[in-house]
C-alpha cells in the first residue's frame, strides 16, 4: 500500500486527469482502502471546483484569432537587429566594461605620475645647492642681507648663506668677505652694495669692492651701473660711486666693457669710468696697488671658507671642460685669426712621458674658432719651447677677442707642460 | 501537438509569407496568452486587448526569433512585455485599484486570520483571490493556465519554459496550499472541528 503522503501529494494531478495509466489506478485503489484520503481528496475535489468556478467568468470569451488575423501587420525585418541592440545594451562593449572597471586604476596611476611630477620639481637639497652662491666669510659692523624675497636681515652672521638674488649692504665703518663657490672672494668695504646674480656674476650698486676671482671655465662678470667687467681670473679692486666707476688691477687681465667700448687692463692699469665718458682710456700708475692695499688686511675666516669650499664645491662641475690652463683675452680687433703660438720653458727633446694636449680657441662670445688634439711627439720636435698652431677652423670668423684653453691628454703620458705664454699670429692680409 | 507541425515549422512558414501558418500558431497558443495576459492585467477587463496586441505584437518581430522551436516560451516573453507596457501607459488611470498579481503583501497568516469568516459568495470570491495571491510568484502563471483556460500539463511547460514534471510538482504543491487555506476557512466557517493531515 502506497504512502499516504505519496498520494496525497499526487492527488491534484489525478484530478487534473495528469497521471499516467498506472499511477492513476495505485490512486484509486489507494481511496478505496483509505478514508483519510478520501476525505483529501474530496477536499480537492471542492478546492479545483473552486478554482474552476471562479475563473469560470473570466475565460476568454471571443476567439482572438480572427481579429489577430485581420489585423496582422507586416512582418518586421528592419528590427531584426533590435536583438543586438537589447543584446548590446544588456552587454555592453567588453572594452568599454574594461575601461570602466581601469577608472580606479586610472586614478591611481595620474595619482602616482603627479607624485612624482611634484616630487622633481620640489625643492631638493641639490636644488638648494644650486641657489647658493656664497658664504659671508668676514664681517664687521653692520652688515645687512637682503634677500630676493624682500626679506631683510639685521645682522649678516658667519657662515650665513647668500642665494642667488640676495643682496648684502655693508654701512659705515663695516666690512665683509663673501666667499662665493669657487673661492672668489669679495671684499666689501664700508658702504657697499652688491647684488649676487649667480656665483660667476654679480652687480654691484656702489661703494668699493676688492674681488679676488679663481680661474675657472666661466668668466666672471662685474656690472656696475657705468660698464661691465670682465674676468677669468684675477684680482682687481672696483669703485663704486654717484658718479663713475674706477677699476684698478692689481693681477692679471681685465676687461672692461661700457656700450659697444672694451678696454684690456693689465696689472698695474686703471680705468676711471663716468657716465659721460666716450673713450675709455687706461692709465697705469703705481697708485693702483697701493688703492687695494685696504683690502689686504680683511682677510676671511679660513674655517667658514674652507667648509663652505667643502660642501658646496664637491657637487660635479658644470661644464665638461676643465681647462688646466686658460690664457685670457687675447686682442684680435676684429682680424682673422691665423694660429696661434704656445711657449713654454721646459725642455721637452727627451721627455717620452708627455701629454697630449687638446688646445680649445674660442672667440669671447665662447663661440668656438677651432679645436686641435696636439700630440707628445710635436712638442718634443719644436725649437726654442714655442708650437705654433694653425687656425684649421674657422678661419674667416672676426672676433674682438678670444682665449686658448689647454686640456692635458694624459692617455700618452702623466708629465705636463708647464705653458708660459700664448700669442695670437693674425691673418693681416 | 507534435503530431502536427511543429512551431519551428510554422515559424518559418509564416517568415516566409505564410500567414495561414500564424492562425495555426494563434489557435495553438491564444488560450495560453489569454492566460497570461489575465494573469496581469485580468483584473482591469483588459485581457483580451492585451492579448491581441501581444499576438499582433510576436507576429511583427517574428523575423527577430532566433530559436523558432522555442516559440511558446519566447510568445510569453512577448506577451509579458505587451503586458507591462499596458499597465505602464494605463498606470495613470488605475493605480488606484490593486491588481492581482502585484498584490503581493498578504501573508498565509493574514488570509488565514481574516476575521470576517465569509459566507456570502463575493466573500467567497475574494478569499480565493487572496489565497491565490500568497502562492508564490512562480506558482501562480502555471496556475491561472491551469485553472483558467484548463491548459494541459503539456501545454503549460511549452509556454513556460518548465519542465513537465516542473509543472505537475509546481500544480501539486500550489493545489495543497490553497487547499489548506480554503479548507481550513471552510471548516471553520462551518463550525466543524479542525482537521489536520496525519
Amino acid at each position: 500500500m502506497a504512502s499516504c503522503l505519496k498520494i496525497s501529494c499526487e492527488l491534484p494531478s489525478y484530478l487534473d486527469n495528469e497521471l499516467s495509466h498506472s499511477e492513476k489506478l495505485i490512486v484509486e485503489k489507494h481511496i478505496q482502502e483509505c478514508p483519510s484520503c478520501r476525505r483529501e481528496l474530496s477536499q480537492y475535489q471542492k478546492c479545483a471546483a473552486d478554482l474552476y468556478e471562479q475563473f469560470s467568468p473570466h475565460r476568454m470569451q471571443h476567439d482572438v484569432k480572427q481579429y489577430v488575423m485581420e489585423h496582422l501587420p507586416e512582418l518586421d525585418y528592419s528590427t531584426r537587429d533590435v536583438a543586438g541592440l537589447n543584446q548590446r545594451a544588456k552587454h555592453p562593449s567588453i572594452w568599454r566594461e574594461r575601461a570602466i572597471r581601469l577608472i580606479p586604476v586610472g586614478f591611481a596611476t595620474v595619482l602616482v605620475v603627479l607624485a612624482f611630477l611634484i616630487s622633481e620639481q620640489w625643492p631638493t637639497d641639490d636644488a638648494w645647492h644650486e641657489h647658493v652662491v656664497g658664504v659671508v666669510s668676514n664681517v664687521s659692523g653692520n652688515v645687512v642681507r637682503l634677500s630676493d624675497f624682500g626679506m631683510t636681515e639685521d645682522t649678516t652672521d658667519l657662515k650665513q648663506f647668500s642665494s642667488k638674488g640676495d643682496s648684502i649692504r655693508t654701512a659705515k665703518d663695516s666690512h665683509a668677505i663673501v666667499t662665493l663657490k669657487g673661492g672668489t672672494d669679495i671684499t666689501l668695504d664700508e658702504g657697499s652694495a652688491i647684488t649676487f646674480q649667480d656665483n660667476r656674476q654679480v652687480r654691484m650698486d656702489s661703494g668699493q669692492a676688492y674681488f679676488n676671482v679663481t680661474p675657472a671655465n666661466q668668466l666672471f662678470r662685474v656690472l656696475t651701473p657705468y660698464g661691465d667687467i670682465t674676468v677669468f681670473g684675477t684680482q682687481f679692486n672696483v669703485v663704486v660711486d654717484s658718479e663713475s666707476v674706477r677699476v684698478d688691477v692689481t693681477e692679471g687681465v681685465v676687461r672692461f666693457e661700457k656700450d659697444q667700448m672694451y678696454e684690456t687692463l693689465k696689472k698695474g692699469e686703471s680705468v676711471e669710468v663716468r657716465s659721460k665718458t666716450r673713450r675709455l682710456q687706461s692709465t697705469y700708475s703705481p697708485a693702483v696697488a697701493e688703492r687695494s692695499l685696504w683690502a689686504k688686511k680683511i682677510v676671511p675666516n679660513n674655517l667658514v671658507k674652507s667648509n663652505f669650499i667643502a660642501r658646496y664645491d664637491a657637487l660635479p662641475p658644470k661644464t665638461e671642460l676643465s681647462a688646466e690652463k686658460a690664457f685670457n683675452f687675447l686682442d684680435i680687433n676684429n682680424i682673422p685669426l691665423k694660429a696661434i703660438e704656445l711657449k713654454w720653458n721646459q725642455s721637452l727633446g727627451s721627455n717620452y712621458d708627455l701629454a697630449g694636449y687638446h688646445v680649445y680657441v674660442t672667440s669671447f662670445e665662447e663661440e668656438e674658432i677651432f679645436h686641435r688634439f696636439i700630440e707628445p711627439s710635436e712638442f718634443r720636435n719644436a725649437r726654442n719651447g714655442r708650437l705654433i698652431i694653425e687656425n684649421n677652423g674657422k678661419r674667416k670668423l672676426r672676433a674682438k677677442s678670444m682665449y686658448v684653453r689647454v686640456v692635458p691628454d694624459i692617455s700618452y703620458g702623466e708629465e705636463k707642460i708647464i705653458f708660459s705664454g700664448c700669442k695670437a699670429i693674425l691673418d693681416l692680409e | 501537438m507534435s503530431n502536427v507541425q511543429s512551431d519551428a515549422m510554422l515559424v518559418h512558414r509564416c517568415i516566409n509569407g505564410d500567414t495561414d501558418a500564424y492562425g495555426e500558431l494563434v489557435t495553438r497558443y491564444q488560450k495560453a496568452v489569454y492566460a497570461t495576459a489575465y494573469y496581469y492585467v485580468g483584473r482591469f477587463g483588459s485581457a483580451e486587448d492585451v492579448s491581441q496586441d501581444a499576438l499582433l505584437a510576436a507576429y511583427k518581430s517574428l523575423p527577430n526569433l532566433k530559436k523558432p522551436d522555442r516559440f511558446a516560451s519566447w510568445l510569453k516573453e512577448v506577451t509579458c512585455r505587451t503586458a507591462s507596457n499596458w499597465l505602464r501607459q494605463h498606470g495613470k488611470t488605475i493605480n488606484l485599484e490593486t491588481p492581482l498579481p502585484y498584490k503581493r503583501t498578504i501573508s498565509i497568516e493574514d488570509a488565514r486570520a481574516n476575521p470576517e469568516h465569509v459566507f456570502r459568495k463575493q466573500d467567497r470570491v475574494e478569499m480565493i483571490q487572496r489565497a491565490i495571491d500568497t502562492l508564490p510568484e512562480r506558482f501562480r502563471l502555471p496556475v491561472i493556465l491551469r485553472y483558467l483556460q484548463e491548459l494541459s500539463y503539456q501545454e503549460i511547460s511549452h509556454f513556460t519554459g518548465e519542465s513537465p514534471d516542473e509543472v505537475r510538482g509546481i500544480l501539486q504543491r500550489a493545489l495543497s496550499q490553497l487547499k489548506e487555506i480554503l479548507v481550513e476557512d471552510d471548516e471553520q466557517s462551518q463550525g466543524e472541528q479542525d482537521w489536520r493531515r496525519v
